[in-house]
């Protein structure tokens, strides 16, 4: 009798005990080792349980049953605390109860980048991916790499007061040709042939300027991005290979193209490049009208551009296009109105 | 420009299970753009032709008429009219509910609904001319369309009763650039004729004129540049009239008004052939004699609008014994235009020079049909053609017309016959595919290419109408087929090239990872601005006029000069967004432009620089108490750029107020930093306080560093001690970091972390709180060793700054 009161005492003070020090563990490893130390098969509380089958034999069921409950009770406070450290909570300690998780956040401030920069960064490393080159360029430019090397003949409208922003020029120049802002990314085509040679890959991004009233489909300041290939044996087909590709990593699925033809001096033949409207899948909107998008203009190299660059146009051959990236900006965003590009409006960039 | 399907169909036969659409895109992608096309038809629908049976007065409206009509199969109807030509068994055109309309012949298309008009419902509407687009003939003032029809059309769809069932397709213009043969109906058929693989029916001319010379005409053309073909006739017993309906029809249909037979007729062979001609009173031909000279300076002449036009030297002028009759190109003079009584004509059908005619009617502003055509340089051929078709349509249409006087041409034009060999080798592989040589010949000769076959090249032969610098070379030839052929046709091949390193400027790996870091680090927003300032706004920042590149033909006052640094547009963006942000942050990067010489070359043998054109960073931070902040942000971008840079106090740097910081990398200037005048900053409406950096990035490039090198981790710790000091307010704590920083090596860091000015504006010193880290990296530091050096500092702050030091 003495030694059943004195292990069911002993039973309660150890289950006790080891709930206190649970409460206190915030460690799996620690748990498992007060685990081991108790419940383990050389447990202190094991080897309690292993003296029942020494008392005497009318004890030994009560007894028994008393220390299994007892040993129920400690493993499902184990596995309990098990559930709760496992999932980093600690639940055992008091929870503040007014902790309202709804309040409104502290807004953080970000800086966006602007959308134009957003598309270019996107379609310089398509062409990277490609092994196109990336050449800087100067905007205010000379007649001669914005008209003359590109096969733009003096009389060629283009050249016209009305169209281009002629800027004046100091009069230490020696030199005939007139300075001008250009008119298209097409002034690094000779550039760029004379800087590297063929074969050649490149694409020259950048700000471009006519000299035009603005209106919302309309700036006088605008982004393009011109192309240009040249190797041996370049053709048609190859530049609408590339050109597919580029869309479609653009877009990010297949993009229907086509090719018609198209005027430009400095690409013989020539064409624009439309592709299938995105936004309503080429059935007609307002943004493209009858399902087409009119967005490269492009072609195979003039021969005099070639020249021009020190090439042999027998031995060499190549594309050219420029891509409208304000245009694209705006169609991919669905902007309507080109001005907002260059306003310098926040609460338009920081929906970017 | 527009295109008449039926005008097409006289010249070839257009299958009829091709559609509008299906055409308009077989045109945008083989020849020429198709802006979109009109069905006369669809304006028409749910109009009818109707008979007037009844009229009585309005109720309640004097000027108002109810009319009860009889529209056959469609109904009979009742409807309130105020025409004032109205009478019994009339056949005017019924609107019925649903149909489209303009008001009184202006504005858009309204669809009618049933109204009460002064209380009677009106079931429809009975239409002017004007109000649904018909012809001119039909066009009665104040009155409604007559349509002069009989009982057998009562109920029918007036589209169908008066035949107006044409497609008319609207080509943009601007696909026509380089093609003057295409500015008719004729050269479009041609093209048809080879795209469609059908017959095409061109125009014949009798080789011989039956001439009853009655008059002896003299042309003589003083510029012979500026026109390379006069040719010019006379014609008598001519009576002038309404022209008859198939033309006034054709002309209506591509939208030119129809005049009077003569006027209409020269219209009509522009519309077809593409030449513009002119037809003169030759009673207002001062001695039967045309003289084509330049104006002269200042010489006034007034044009068939009833406008006086200033002409100068290059403006090219036909004249006659006296005066001027016409500006050449552009537009026929009202001195000599054709009138109701006119008997005698003169025909002119001409050449000029494109440029002169663009430049003319650029410089007047008046831009017109024959100016638009003269601009893309015509076939020299051409005129003579069109000359002998328009006498013809007069002779058919006027048959007591007689041509009075020899066929005078003057003919000047250099155009040559272009013959180009092209090898079939060449063209594959331009095109990237196999096209038969069948298919080629079958091309080019259906455009009108003259063919020689040789062995492994074709000998071809460019027809005059496209010798006019549109075909040159094999590459012209090329387009032909490909377009001919079918863009669509050609499979598309990745180019097969040798794999190269490509490689990125500089600049734009840098612009790159500034741009990243200045937004999603640290910040700020990206602004994009203009290139060019105003006058106003050089005067706003206290520039000066000389150091701004200007433009010579801006065509707004806000586009006069070329920026010199991103200041100006930056100021206007604050102006703007302080409207709707107290506190704001934003960034450009883009090329100033200045006068010195920088490193584009002018052309490929130049020697001479294109002025600088450098690539700045500017960022700007607007609200309360940003200073610290601010200059730590151009410390994080430096430090991001990996940039080994110094900074310095300097002043007169011009928009700042008081002091500037620049910065500078290997003792070269690469930046400023300031805090703009607040004077400046209220001549753009702004009371906030900005502070504004400018970084050259072209310059600093090259400073860019991308290598950065490990340094091992110490195991051993820091110490940190504080010292908080009173010092005089003229001392700068750039000298005081310097002079603590010197004293060892193991000090690794001294951080300000409380500045303590005092509510008393007049006092003299301020109070400075820092941090001081010692740090050894090969052992650990003992207190001793930190005390020696605090000792250090402190005696040196009281020397070299007379500071208190606080205990």
């Amino acid at each position: 009798m003495i030694k059943n009161k004195y292990m069911k005492d002993k039973l309660i003070k150890i289950k006790e005990r080891v709930l206190q020090e649970i409460k206190e563990i915030n460690l799996p490893e620690e748990l498992e080792k007060l685990e081991k130390n108790y419940l383990g098969r050389k447990g202190e509380f094991t080897k309690l349980i292993k003296e029942v089958k020494d008392l005497a034999e009318e004890q030994r069921p009560i007894m028994g049953k008393f220390a299994n409950e007892m040993k129920t009770e400690l493993e499902t406070a184990f596995s309990e605390i098990k559930k709760n450290i496992s999932t980093g909570l600690d639940k055992t300690k008091d929870f503040v109860s007014n902790f309202d998780p709804t309040l409104q956040s502290r807004k953080k401030e970000l800086g966006r980048l602007h959308p134009s920069t957003i598309i270019q960064n996107e379609v310089v490393e398509i062409f990277s991916s490609m092994g196109f080159s990336v050449l800087d360029g100067p905007e205010l430019e000379s007649e001669f790499y914005n008209f003359e090397s590109l096969n733009i003949p003096k009389t060629h409208p283009a050249r016209d007061m009305q169209d281009t922003f002629f800027v004046e020029k100091g009069e230490e120049y020696k030199d005939p040709y007139k300075f001008v802002m250009r008119t298209h990314t097409s002034n690094q085509q000779v550039r760029a042939i004379e800087r590297l040679g063929a074969p050649l890959r490149a694409i020259f991004p950048g700000k471009c300027f006519r000299n035009e009233a603005t209106d919302a489909s309309h700036d006088n300041t605008f982004y393009q991005l011109e192309g240009l290939m040249i190797d041996k044996n370049i053709s048609i087909a190859n530049l609408v290979a590339v050109m597919n590709t580029l869309l479609s990593r653009v877009f990010g699925k297949e993009v229907k193209t086509r090719l018609r033809p198209g005027y430009f001096p400095f690409v013989e033949p020539g064409f624009e490049l439309d592709f299938s409207c995105v936004i309503c899948g080429g059935k007609g909107c307002s943004v493209c009208g009858d399902g087409w998008v009119e967005l490269i203009p492009c072609g195979l190299v003039h021969p005099e551009v070639l020249k021009a660059g020190g090439l042999d146009p027998k031995e060499w051959s190549g594309f050219a296009f420029g891509m409208g990236l304000t245009r694209l900006v705006m169609m991919k965003y669905g902007i309507d109105d080109i001005r907002l590009l260059q306003s310098g409006d926040i609460r338009f960039t920081k929906q970017f | 420009m527009n295109i008449s399907l039926k005008w097409l169909k006289s010249y070839v036969e257009i299958p009829k299970e091709l559609s509008a659409e299906e055409l308009a895109e077989r045109i945008t992608m083989s020849i020429i753009e198709v802006d979109g096309f009109i069905k006369q038809a669809d304006n028409l629908e749910g109009i009818v032709v109707a008979q007037i049976k009844e009229i009585n007065k309005h109720p309640d409206a004097d000027k108002l008429q109810v009319i009860s009509v009889d529209a056959g199969k469609k109904g009979s109807f009742k409807v309130v009219c105020g025409g004032n030509n109205l009478r019994k068994d009339m056949f005017v055109p019924l609107a019925m509910v649903g149909a489209r309309v303009k008001w009184h012949g202006e504005g858009d298309l309204v669809t009618l609904e049933k109204v009460k008009l002064r209380g009677v419902e009106s079931e429809g509407m009975i239409c002017a001319a004007e109000e649904i687009g018909l012809a001119k003939k039909y066009i009665i003032e104040g009155g409604i369309a007559d349509l002069e029809l009989d009982e057998s059309f009562i109920g029918k769809n007036v589209s169908e009763a008066l035949d107006l069932n044409d497609i008319i397709f609207e080509i943009d213009n601007k696909s026509l650039t380089n093609r003057p043969d295409l500015w008719g109906h004729y050269g479009i058929a041609r093209e048809l004729s080879a795209l469609l693989n059908i017959r095409f029916k061109p125009l014949v001319f009798s080789s011989k004129l039956k001439i009853k010379k009655k008059y002896k005409l003299r042309i003589d053309i003083e510029d012979r540049d500026a026109c390379r073909r006069y040719l010019g006739v006379v014609m008598d017993n001519i009576k002038v009239g309404p022209s008859p309906d198939w033309l006034a029809k054709r002309l209506e249909s591509v939208g030119v008004k129809s005049i009077s037979n003569i006027v209409d007729i020269t219209n009509f062979v522009m519309m077809e052939m593409g030449q513009p001609l002119h037809a003169f009173d030759l009673r207002n031909i001062k001695g039967n004699r045309i003289i084509v000279r330049k104006a002269e300076a200042g010489e006034k002449f007034i044009t068939l609008d009833e406008e006086e036009r200033n002409l100068t030297t290059e403006d090219l002028l036909i004249c006659d014994g006296e005066k001027g009759v016409a500006l050449a190109g552009v537009m026929g003079g009202l001195n000599s235009e054709i009138k109701d009584d006119t008997t005698r004509i003169l025909i002119e059908a001409a050449n000029f020079e494109p440029t002169g005619i663009r430049k003319t009617s650029g410089r007047i502003g008046l831009r017109t049909e024959s100016s638009t055509r003269f601009e893309k340089n015509l076939d020299v051929n051409l005129a003579e053609e069109a000359i002998k078709r328009t006498i013809e349509l007069v002779n058919q249409l006027d048959v007591d017309s007689i041509i009075a006087s020899k066929l005078i041409d003057r003919d000047y034009s250099k155009q040559e016959k272009i013959k180009i060999n092209l090898n079939l080798e060449f063209i594959n592989k331009k095109i990237g595919q196999v096209i038969p040589k069948k298919t080629i010949i079958n091309i080019l000769s259906s455009l009108g290419f003259g063919i020689k076959e040789k062995k492994e090249e074709l000998e071809v032969e460019v027809p005059s109408y496209r010798s006019t610098g549109d075909i040159n070379i094999p590459e012209d030839l090329i387009e032909e087929i490909a377009r001919i052929y079918g863009y669509d046709n050609i499979k598309v091949k990745s180019p097969k090239i040798k794999l190269t390193l490509s490689l990125k400027d500089k600049i734009f790996v840098v612009e790159k990872n500034i741009r990243d870091f200045m937004s999603t680090g640290l910040a700020y927003n990206e602004v994009y601005n203009y290139s060019m300032v105003s006058e106003d706004d050089i005067q706003k920042v206290y520039g000066n006029k000389e150091d701004y590149i200007g433009i010579k033909n801006a065509v707004s006052k806000n586009l006069k000069f070329l920026r010199n640094s991103l200041l100006i547009g930056f100021l206007n963006n604050a102006s703007d967004n302080l409207r709707y942000y107290k506190n704001f942050k934003i960034f450009e990067i883009g090329r100033v432009f200045n006068k010195e010489h920088g490193d584009f070359k002018i052309s490929k043998d130049s020697t001479e620089f294109l002025p600088s054109q450098d690539k700045m960073l500017a960022f700007m931070s607007i609200g309360d108490d940003i200073f610290l902040d601010f200059k730590g942000d151009i410390e994080s971008i430096l430090n991001e750029m990996n940039i080994n840079y110094t900074s310095d106090v300097v002043e007169n740097i011009s928009f700042v107020r008081g002091q500037v910081l620049e910065y500078f990398a290997d003792e070269e200037t690469i930046g400023v930093m300031g805090e703009i005048d607040s004077k400046l900053l209220s001549n753009f409406g702004i009371d906030s306080k900005i502070f504004y950096a400018e970084f050259n990035v072209s310059k600093f490039l090259k400073y860019v560093k991308d290598s950065k090198k490990y340094q091992a981790l110490s195991k051993y710790p820091k110490m940190v001690q504080d010292i908080s000091m009173i010092v005089s307010d003229s001392v700068r704590w750039q000298d005081v970091e310097q002079k603590i920083n010197a004293i060892s090596s193991l000090i690794t860091e001294v951080e300000l972390f409380d500045i303590y000015e005092g509510k008393d504006k007049d006092q003299k010193e301020r109070s400075l709180a820092f941090h001081i880290t010692f740090h050894d990296l090969k052992k650990t530091l003992t207190s001793k060793e930190v005390e020696k050096l605090m000792k250090q500092i402190k005696e040196m702050l009281v020397t070299e700054f007379k500071v208190k030091i606080r205990e």
